[in-house]
């Protein structure tokens, strides 16, 4: 998809539209929907309601007669079937290796860290940050881009070690 | 008074250690023993700071492996034009320091959070330790580390010939294991355990809580550095998978799997993986199946004993923490 933006010119002056491939455009959208989904059904639905307070305050939870056991095995089980997804579509769309689980570990937890636990547009914002983090990095001085979300990392635990969106207990 | 904390069967194995040389061959000496001893050294760290400062923390092996990195750069190794080849009276004291200093460090930024947070940035700067150290040539030499890291041979012995390296091994674990011991019973290590089991009533005693968990970091450092650099002298190489993450969650099942409350209890657990490394696939043979399965057999073991065993999840119940010490206040 050829965007109206202007990248460079050739040596007759005739401008090189920048173009951009459909199917990132189409993965940010599945993205935000499923975040915008999952806030809605977090916040303003009965589950949501009933997740929040297990992970508040389990016990009482669990004498007011709800079942704990299953909503939390439920919200595991839906956490996995996301990660199964993103794998898939970053597994298709990007290479795959023995080494790889290892670095989506880190970058998912450094996302978690910096954006906050139980907030999710805190994971957005975290995972905006760091992936931007990373890939400027990795043009301007390859070798070290983890290092840049390490010290992201580092520097959002000094000032704010619950997150940036993170709830304060 | 330290020698009260000791257990009696402790002292009876401890007296068969030292009379091992005679019973095992040199490869028992060791493969098995030698690297049982320096892994229960650096779970032995990792056991302080669970056990009794309560915060689960997986950054022991990233320590040790700083340390043996300092020790092959500082000192001799196969790679002359980053080694510095500085003596050992000056390079091993400056590992432990550097080590130390790092693991403080690290303390410093985890201490202020608490339970599953506490692991997952523990974890987070293992990693990026992992990734640095590979993909760093200047100081640590990427992805191929450095070789021919051996002990320097002081007082005319060569310490990495089987039997002096057994008792160089079990004289630093058996130096850990005391220290620890006396550590549990001072006004530090008691009000330490206060911390992990009630934080908010030591605050308002007047004790601080960051500081008793910051200086458990440091301690722990102390150890783990030790145990680092026992394992660049055995493995007589350091490379970026030294501590990579299968080897983090290794010394973190070391430690945890089974129960927190004894510091001998690492050693022993050590020694049990040790031997599961090295004869597993022979079982595995004997029994007919493939020989390289033998870390599935590892975690196997390792989630048997987490799922049927609640001791192992009270030492990794920092997750609870918060509502323990909620419902322990009122």
């Amino acid at each position: 998809m050829t965007l109206p933006l202007i990248s460079s010119t050739r040596a007759d002056g005739e401008a090189v539209y920048l173009s951009y491939p459909r199917v990132r455009i189409a993965i940010l959208i599945a993205a935000i929907a499923i975040g915008l989904a999952m806030w809605f059904v977090l916040n303003r639905s009965r589950l949501g309601m009933l997740i929040r307070a297990g992970v508040d305050d389990r016990d009482i939870l669990a004498a007011s007669g709800v079942r704990i056991q299953y909503v939390f095995l439920a919200v595991f089980a839906f956490g996995a079937g996301m990660a199964g997804m993103a794998g898939v579509v970053g597994g298709t769309f990007q290479s795959l290796s023995p080494g790889e689980d290892t670095r989506f570990l880190l970058a998912s937890l450094v996302v978690v860290i910096v954006g906050g636990m139980g907030s999710i547009p805190g994971a957005a914002l975290g995972a905006v940050i760091i992936g931007l983090a990373e890939q400027i990095g990795l043009v301007y001085a390859p070798t070290y881009s983890v290092v840049f979300t390490f010290l992201i990392m580092a520097a959002v635990l000094a000032f704010r070690p619950q997150g940036l969106l993170g709830a304060q207990h | 008074m330290v020698l009260e904390g000791i257990p009696a069967p402790v002292w009876g194995i401890g007296l068969l250690l030292l009379l091992m040389p005679a019973l095992a061959s040199n490869f028992v000496l060791f493969q098995i023993f030698g690297w049982s001893f320096i892994l229960g050294t650096i779970a032995l760290s990792l056991m302080v700071l669970a056990g009794y400062g309560g915060m689960v923390s997986l950054i022991q092996m990233t320590v040790a492996a700083l340390a043996g990195y300092v020790v092959a750069i500082l000192g001799t190794s196969g790679v002359p034009q980053i080694s510095l080849g500085w003596p050992w009276w000056l390079h091993i004291p400056l590992a432990i320091l550097i080590a130390t200093l790092f693991g403080t460090l690290v303390g410093t930024l985890a201490v202020r959070t608490e339970g599953i947070y506490t692991i997952m940035i523990t974890l987070a700067i293992a990693a990026a330790f992992f990734y640095f150290t590979r993909q760093n040539y200047g100081i640590f030499n990427g992805y191929t580390g450095f070789n021919n890291v051996v002990p320097p041979t002081l007082f005319g012995v060569d310490w990495r010939q089987p039997v002096p390296f057994y008792y160089l091994t079990l004289g630093c674990a058996t130096l850990s294991y005391l220290a620890v011991v006396w550590m549990a019973r001072t006004p530090f290590g008691l009000a330490l355990q206060g911390v992990r089991d009630n934080p908010r009533r030591m605050s308002a005693l007047g004790f601080s809580v960051t500081a008793h968990r910051i200086l458990a970091y440091a301690f722990a450092s102390v150890i783990a550095a030790f145990g680092g650099i026992l394992l660049v002298w055995q493995n007589a190489q350091v490379v970026p998978g030294t501590a990579g993450i299968p080897q983090v969650i290794d010394i973190l099942v070391i430690a945890v799997v089974g129960g927190l409350k004894r510091p001998i209890g690492p050693f022993i657990r050590a020694l049990i993986y040790a031997l599961l490394s090295v004869f597993s696939s022979d079982i595995l043979l004997a029994f007919g199946m493939s020989g390289e399965r033998f870390k599935l057999v590892i975690g196997l073991g390792f989630l048997a004993v987490v799922f049927f065993s609640r001791m192992a999840c009270s030492g990794c119940g920092a997750l609870d923490a918060s509502a323990w010490s909620a419902t322990a206040a009122t």
